[in-house]
């Protein structure tokens, strides 16, 4: 087998093997899902690190929440 | 390309890190940037730290960085420098493809000096990496169609093209909104190899340098809370704020902004509120856009990775990018502008040497340009200055209504009160629900409608902070400002007649 071939077979396990991982990392990921598991006992408010948002416990059982922040374009600012 | 050429190039990477990195900066400059430095700190997809697409080569480049013990903020500067020498260098190596050998010297040289490549290097975002990642692989594109026209073997050809494609693949983990480069380039390659099979191969090879940054994010995060959050930003950047053609729809206004950011920001153009230097170098650029452009049909089919790949870019900017007031998503176009501007003066330098001037004299202008903009870029942006303003305050706990300062705020003055409002009726209603309080507003939360209801519920509407900045160094929020508004006015008893 010339050196290319071998090159290109090479490229494509590369690309099988990672979207394969990927596939099947979501399934498990999906087909597990529970966000009951640890979450905390009470309801008082977690909170990770700085000023990042907290999480209750009921917040927690319902799954996490998904941030939706805006980024920086949501306009140009022009004072009054 | 002989060691001379070699040791030059080197040169011109050196000096162009060394530039980038005299001009570092240590804030946040914006929402963004404050994202991708908490991404150093620690990713998190969930906590938008940083935002999506997520920017999983961009943020692993500068945790490399902070590994060796840089600041978050540093790091991901050296590592924007770092692409931006690359960016500079890439260019120089792609006008040698398309030009010639004088082109080189002539891209190298504008690519260094240019504003937009200079600024960007030193912004604490991803632009200038995914432009890096373009440019280099627009240049092994070209160096294939070269080799192709001079007879060389296929296989030398195959593998620059293989190499193109999965540097593109790795470039979307970077900066994923270069896709149209991606997409042009798979599909010009596969129908120059011909055929459907060929396109196979070609998707297969952009999927290399995919899954390269792909499986590691995958092994980071919950992949389901992946897809939920990328398909909650995609939504929001689409339809709430990305500054698309559906969020902010005036044609006047996305032209404008093209025009506006192309010329005057992405080729240091003259323009009346710009630097009264650059009027110096308008005949220049002129002259050398004009003799470029008589030339750029011939380039374009000689290179229709480049053509097509630009075109497909623009098209994208143009609907799906904020162009009205973020010239930076114009930047992958810029190294291609300066291989056009490097044909022209090596058109101008046929007819008479003493043209080369034209070039030299047009990097000058544009070097000094860039240095003061650069240097004036250090100081904190006007939405920085503010969070650092409200962290410093020693009086009362500041109430701070904000549309899109929040995060800033929260992390940079943690002990500020925080009220978003996304809308006039949200800003009326949170003064409403407190009469007696004064308020601090940020002017981007403000229209000329709500500061006119504000005062027509007596109360009164003053700046309280504001260190506005060139709109050269960041178009957006260039005026931002602290606005103060003061508790509502009791209404005094009736005044008596005097017998």
């Amino acid at each position: 087998m010339s050196a290319s071939r071998l090159w290109a077979r090479v490229r494509t396990a590369v690309v099988l093997a990672g979207l394969g991982f990927v596939g099947v990392a979501a399934c498990l990921d999906y087909a597990g899902e529970d966000y009951g598991q640890g979450c905390p006992d009470d309801a008082t408010a977690v909170s990770d690190a700085g000023a990042d948002a907290a999480v209750s416990a009921s917040e927690c059982d319902a799954g996490p929440s998904i941030p939706v922040g805006t980024g920086s374009g949501s306009g140009a600012a022009t004072p009054p | 390309m002989n060691r001379a050429d070699r040791a030059g190039l080197f040169a011109l990477g050196g000096a162009a890190f060394a530039l980038r990195l005299a001009t570092l900066i240590r804030y946040d400059e914006d929402i963004d940037a404050l994202r991708f430095a908490l991404a150093v700190d620690r990713f998190d997809v969930a906590a938008l730290r940083p935002h999506a697409p997520f920017y999983p080569v961009y943020v692993a480049s500068a945790k490399v960085v902070a590994a060796l013990g840089a600041s978050r903020d540093v790091a991901l500067g050296i590592a924007g420098a770092a692409f931006g020498a690359a960016l500079v260098v890439a260019t120089a190596l792609l006008a040698r493809e398309v030009v010639g050998r004088r082109g080189t010297h002539v891209a190298g040289a504008l690519a260094l000096a240019s504003p937009m490549l200079w600024l960007l290097s030193n912004k604490l975002t991803s632009d200038i990496a995914g432009a890096a990642f373009v440019t280099t692989a627009l240049w092994l594109a070209a160096r294939a169609r070269r080799l192709e026209a001079e007879a060389a073997s296929p296989p030398a050809v195959h593998r620059l093209r293989t190499a193109a494609l999965i540097t593109l693949g790795v470039g979307l983990g970077a900066r994923l909104s270069i896709f149209p480069f991606a997409l042009a380039c798979v599909f010009v390659i596969a129908r120059a190899e011909g055929g459907s099979r060929a396109l196979v191969a070609r998707v297969r090879d952009l999927s290399v340098g995919v899954v390269s940054w792909l499986v590691p994010l995958v092994i980071a995060t919950s992949p389901a809370l992946l897809v939920r959050v990328t398909i909650a930003q995609a939504e929001g950047h689409f339809t709430r704020w990305g500054g698309t053609a559906i969020t902010v729809s005036s044609p006047i206004d996305r032209l404008y902004g093209l025009a506006w950011g192309a010329w005057a920001s992405g080729l240091g153009g003259a323009w009346p509120d710009a630097s009264a230097l650059r009027w110096l170098g308008l005949p220049l650029l002129i002259a050398l856009l004009f003799a470029g452009f008589r030339d750029v049909k011939r380039l374009a089919r000689a290179h229709p990775e480049l053509a097509i790949g630009s075109l497909a870019y623009l098209a994208w900017v143009l609907v799906g990018q904020n162009i009205a007031s973020k010239p930076r998503h114009l930047l992958p176009l810029v190294p291609i502008a300066i291989v056009v501007l490097a044909r022209g003066s090596e058109r101008l330098t046929l007819r008479s040497k003493g043209f080369a001037v034209v070039a030299l004299a047009l990097t000058s202008q544009w070097f000094f340009d860039a240095a003061e903009l650069a240097r004036a870029h250090q100081e904190p942006s006007p939405a920085a200055a503010i969070v650092l303003h409200l962290g410093a305050s020693s009086g009362p706990i500041p109430s701070v209504i904000t549309a899109d300062l929040a995060r800033m705020i929260e992390e940079g003055a943690p002990l500020a009160r925080v009220v978003e409002a996304r809308s006039s009726d949200e800003v009326l209603a949170t003064l409403d629900a407190d009469p007696a309080r004064a308020w601090l507003v940020t002017s981007e939360a403000l229209t000329k409608e709500t500061r006119a209801a504000i005062e027509a519920r007596g109360r009164t509407v003053s700046v309280a902070f504001s260190t506005p900045r060139s709109r050269y160094i960041d178009a957006l929020w260039s005026d931002l400002a602290l606005v103060s508004i003061s508790p509502k006015r009791p209404k005094g008893p009736a005044a008596r007649t005097p017998r």
